[in-house]
């Protein structure tokens, strides 16, 4: 999937962990595992909008379209 | 109460399988006593119903049961698919794609066994126009009813099925 999601680099930006965004957006930490290493297939408003209002950023800061790209390979 | 009312029902559906085989050999033994016996039971016939009734009114009843031992394959196939469905919702995970195919194998085994009935309405109308003693036959339409119910479910399950395949990847 061309679709890449920029998770980390947005936790490293803030120093943040998955954990702590996980409690500060009120998501399980499975659920932002699966959409930080790309397996995820749709992603609600209501998660981007949490996810933003936390790291204070926008959508584009986390979702980014690549044409030439093929399925993310999972972080480890 | 949920786990021992699934639990109930497996077994009724394994009794009523094993009673659809037993009715199944049942059948099977008077079809095949129907032509061992013959000599006997045509003389029977006749004596009840007159030499020019007996043949057809035998050929009629040898009709039935094999009509009958069909009901009972197309019966346990039905079973069958109903047992797969209750093992599922036992395992906790009901609402899968597969349930909704097995729903409408069961809605055309249904639907088998209704027009069979139809075609043996038929035939119990023909003994009953040449005087044999027959039960009365009336159109099952709860079973009409329940082959459209079974249609129309396995159409909800396949849609819910893939809006949830959709929803397990959504975060």
């Amino acid at each position: 999937m061309p679709l890449l999601v920029r998770l980390d680099d947005q936790l490293h930006a803030r120093r943040m962990t998955l954990t702590e965004l996980s409690d500060a957006v009120g998501i399980t930490l499975a659920n932002l595992s699966i959409l930080k290493t790309g397996k995820a297939k749709a992603i609600r408003f209501s998660t981007l909008e949490a996810i933003c209002r936390v790291l204070e950023c926008q959508p584009g800061d986390i979702l980014a379209y690549d044409p030439e790209g093929e399925a993310q390979d999972p972080a480890p | 109460m949920r786990d021992s009312m699934i639990g109930g029902t497996r077994l009724l559906v394994q009794a009523l399988k094993l009673l659809n085989l037993l009715v199944g050999i049942g059948f099977g033994i008077t079809l095949l006593v129907s032509f061992w016996e013959h000599g006997p039971l045509v003389a029977q016939l006749v004596l009840k119903y007159g030499a020019a009734h007996a043949g057809p009114i035998l050929t009629g009843m040898r009709v039935m049961l094999a009509a009958g031992i069909l009901a009972v394959g197309v019966a346990y196939v039905f079973l069958r698919l109903l047992a797969e469905i209750l093992a599922t919702v036992a395992a906790g995970d009901p609402f899968i794609a597969e349930n909704g195919v097995r729903l409408r194998r069961m809605g055309f085994a249904l639907l088998i066994y209704q027009l069979g009935d139809l075609a043996l309405g038929v035939i119990d109308h023909w003994l009953d126009l040449l005087g044999a003693d027959t039960v009365p036959w009336f159109p099952s339409l709860g079973g009409w009813l329940v082959v459209l119910l079974l249609f129309v479910l396995a159409r909800v399950f396949a849609v819910g099925a893939a809006m949830r395949d959709d929803l397990e990847g959504t975060v």
